[in-house]
């Protein structure tokens, strides 16, 4: 990390907010159109690598304390979990839809997938930057 | 109905007890919470059983959805018996694993993954689902096996784990094929379309496409499974993981892939596979027993009898006789039980005096009298000595087999297997320490006279004894067990479409194993093994040993071997 | 043809973990062997129908809506295959941070002790 140019800064501190909003839009419009959990979660997560690639992986830790994604990604799991055995107390079955569906304009909006996907969204974003992190602050 | 869903998803819930355990302040007491979901599922296994016992499927369709679109989990006798093992293989475990501080509540999250994964493997009903469930277990198997960070530990779980990515990969080529032959993933479906295509006899096998995709999905699963061909990596893998996890590595992960590949193998009505089958198995045990009689580290000489004791199941299983499913059951259930207690019991032996090599550790039945006990009762068990499990598993094999030539070989494995456990029994009893020729230790460093044995502790009692005594019990009611294994097996072989009807064994007594012909026959095997131990010990006998025990497959000969096992695989099919 | 294509980036992925001893090429060959069975699952769900499978009033009469069952197993895949990449990629900094080498052969003598 030592021969760093001004473009790399410059272009990685610029890109990164893009993607942290077009990964916002992937999770929050994948139960209508391609995209999703998983997919939009790792487009936030490469936007945090980036920033921690381009910067220093102290740079992101001072924006949002390490230790903050361990607890975002433990509690989403539990969130996940939660959700899932919703459906069971609901009497509809693990993972089961126990919200039911409403409608936006002509497509029917599935509510329990749509809070599925931010919560998977969330915990792929923490999970998979918290792996890189850890990663690269082995460097030091 | 719930319960099925339980039986997945309390792990999970474990699991997440030791993920938080890992923020929290308090990592014991959420590593505790993280294994206690263990007790609920026993529960919901023992309330089952009535039902299962009945001969009905528990069915449970994951979110509701119905068969071809969605995840459905079946509890069979077959699912329900592999669950119950484990279930008591993992508690056994997950108690010798709080014996040791060093493993922190994230040890316990991946080992809940695991055992959550297993029963995913167990329970579901299309090839698929399957994948992801052999992956779960897979990638929980990598962490675990490299959690001590130790170098060994670290490439083995690299080499287990580019070996079996590459075997996933030829079994989601098979799922494709299956998935382009049939437009449909659930065995059930795939079941009912086969019989609707003519018969499993004609319909099914005269397709090439589906030969070649049951010989990817079994190059898939036998790598899981560590048949021969592809075995390489389980010695490496099972002998540097931390003790507990060789121990449920061991015991109950590649039994639970082997009983997937019988579901596939019965659906798809690939009998033509049996003979095969039965030879790999029998080659597989006898060429494992021969490294394993070669091999001078506990851990490892214990892992190459986990390959060599599934060539027995795999036997019994490829015989395809009336009484081979319960035999190979049998066998299996019993293997876990004692392969678990002597890897238990060999890894605290290993802690204790700081030696992995079994030539130079000293005994600690001087320390520990009951771990050496229950190493002891294990090590019988394995040898097939009378009263314990391992004889009569083994009889059942025997009677499965039948006349076959196949069963000559087995015979000479039991010679191998009794040689090498009197062998290995000196890490625990010093009476075997006959070789004058034994690596003279001064007595400054020797670890019995200064008193460098740490201490076992009382902890790693409880499991030893459990399975002890689960090894004694399941010897002594083996003609009972066995009928309630072939009563709970026979509905759901038939219902999964097996080749040959199974048999419900009638309990007939003690009486039928403890044939005299059968007793001279086991002292026959202690006798030949006695010699066969003493020729080890000779110099030629060392000397062939050890160059048997150089021949450790690199990385890039081990692929080869690879795809010499799908040739094999495939060209069965067309013969 | 395709199919011939797709088969040859397996049989090309399989190689190089077979051939390449730099354990980093090794992790990437895997995944070019995966991505080919992603590729075959995907390229044959492409050609079971014309239009996107959404149930909508204003899809095109008429025209066969593809299988989207194939695309959704894929992405499962893709997942489990991102997991063990992160995995091998893990071990393989470990291992090279001990001996400072990629070289399979020599971390594998090291390790096992072949010279003895």
């Amino acid at each position: 990390m030592r021969h760093k140019t001004d473009i790399l800064d410059v272009a990685a501190r610029k890109l990164a907010p893009y993607m942290f909003v077009f990964g916002l839009y992937l999770v929050t419009y994948g139960d209508l159109s391609p995209g999703g959990g998983f997919q939009g979660g790792v487009v936030i997560a490469s936007g945090i690598i980036l920033l921690a690639i381009a910067k220093s992986v102290d740079a992101v830790e001072e924006l949002i304390p390490l230790r903050r994604f361990a607890v975002a990604e433990t509690t989403t799991f539990g969130l996940l979990l939660a959700v899932g055995i919703g459906g069971i107390v609901a009497g509809a079955g693990f993972l089961a839809d126990f919200i039911g569906r409403g409608a936006i304009g002509p497509l029917p909006a599935a509510r329990f997938v749509y809070a599925l996907n931010i919560l998977i969204g969330a915990k792929v974003a923490a999970g998979a930057s918290l792996i890189c992190m850890h990663l690269f602050g082995e460097e030091r | 109905m719930n319960s099925v869903a339980l039986l997945v998803v309390l792990p999970f819930v474990g699991s997440l007890m030791g993920l938080a355990g890992k923020l929290a302040r308090a990592p014991r007491f959420f590593s505790i919470a993280a294994v206690l979901p263990l007790v609920p599922m026993a529960g919901l296994l023992a309330m089952s059983l009535p039902a299962v016992r009945a001969g009905s499927v528990i069915s449970y369709a994951m979110g509701g959805w119905p068969e071809p679109i969605g995840i459905v989990l079946h509890l069979d006798g077959l699912a329900w018996l592999s669950s119950v093992l484990i279930v008591v293989i993992a508690v056994a475990v997950c108690v010798a694993s709080f014996c040791r501080t060093g493993y922190g509540s994230s040890f316990f999250f991946f080992l809940m993954i695991l055992i959550s994964g297993m029963q995913m493997v167990v329970l579901t009903g299309d090839i698929f689902t399957l994948f992801v469930s052999f992956e779960i277990v897979a990638l929980a198997a990598y962490v675990l096996i490299a959690y001590d960070q130790t170098d060994a530990g670290l490439l083995a779980s690299l080499k287990y784990l580019i070996l079996s990515t590459v075997g996933i990969l030829f079994f989601l080529f098979g799922v494709f094929l299956i998935y382009r032959d049939f437009g449909t993933l659930s065995l059930a479906t795939i079941r009912t379309l086969a019989s609707e295509r003519g018969g499993p006899a004609d319909g099914l096998t005269v397709t090439r496409s589906i030969h070649f995709a049951v010989a990817a999905l079994c190059v898939g699963i036998g790598v899981r499974t560590a048949f021969i061909p592809f075995h390489t990596w389980l010695p490496e893998a099972h002998a540097y993981a931390p003790h507990p996890v060789s121990a449920i590595l061991s015991g109950v992960v590649i039994k639970v892939s082997f009983l997937a590949m019988i579901r596939i193998v019965w659906t798809l009505s690939a009998g033509y596979l049996n003979e095969l089958l039965l030879w790999i198995g029998a080659i597989t045990s006898i060429l494992a027993v021969i490294w394993a009689l070669a091999q001078s580290d506990t851990k490892r000489l214990l892992a190459y009898h986990s390959i060599s004791q599934m060539g027995y199941v795999l036997a019994a299983i490829g015989a395809a006789t009336a009484t081979s499913l319960t035999a190979g059951f049998s066998h299996a259930v019993n293997h876990a039980l004692f392969k678990s207690l002597l890897f238990l019991v060999a890894g605290t032996a290993i802690r204790m005096t700081g030696e992995r090599d079994l030539f130079r550790a000293p005994a600690i039945g001087r320390h520990s009298p009951i771990l050496a006990a229950a190493f002891l009762v294990g090590a019988l068990s394995i040898s097939g000595i009378p009263p314990f499990n391992g004889f009569a598993s083994k009889q059942l094999v025997g009677t499965a087999l039948g006349g076959s030539p196949a069963y000559l070989l087995l015979r000479i494995t039991a010679v191998g297997t009794m040689a090498s456990f009197i062998k290995v029994s000196r890490i625990v009893v010093p009476v075997f320490r006959l070789s004058p020729r034994r690596v003279a230790t001064p007595a400054s460093i020797d670890p019995l006279v200064t008193g460098a044995v740490a201490p076992a502790g009382t902890l790693i009692l409880f499991p030893a004894i459990f399975l002890a005594l689960l090894c004694l019990l399941s010897g002594l009611f083996a003609p009972s067990l066995a009928a309630f294994y072939s009563d709970l097996l026979a509905p759901a072989a038939l219902r999964q479409g097996s080749p040959v009807a199974i048999a419900v064994a009638q309990p007939g007594g003690l009486a039928s194993l403890y044939k005299s012909a059968k007793l001279i026959e086991t002292a026959i095997v202690i006798v030949a093994g006695w010699l066969l131990y003493r020729l080890v010990l000779t110099p030629p006998g060392k000397r062939i040993a050890g160059s048997i025990k150089r021949i450790a497959p690199e990385l890039r000969t081990v692929l080869l071997y690879f795809v010499v096992g799908l040739g094999l695989f495939a060209l069965f099919a067309y013969v | 043809m395709s199919w011939y294509l797709i088969a040859a980036i397996f049989v090309v992925g399989i190689w190089g973990v077979i051939a390449i001893p730099n354990l980093i090429k090794k992790v990437i060959a895997l995944s070019v062997a995966n991505s080919a069975i992603i590729v075959f699952f995907v390229y044959y769900g492409s050609l079971s129908g014309r239009t996107a499978p959404i149930l909508s009033p204003d899809a095109p009469a008429g025209v066969p809506p593809v299988d989207p069952l194939p695309q959704a197993l894929m992405l499962t895949a893709i997942v489990v295959g991102v997991c063990i990449t992160a995995l091998a990629l893990a071990l393989i900094y470990r291992l090279y941070k001990r001996y400072g080498t990629l070289d399979a052969r020599t971390i594998e003598r090291a390790v096992w002790e072949l010279d003895e």
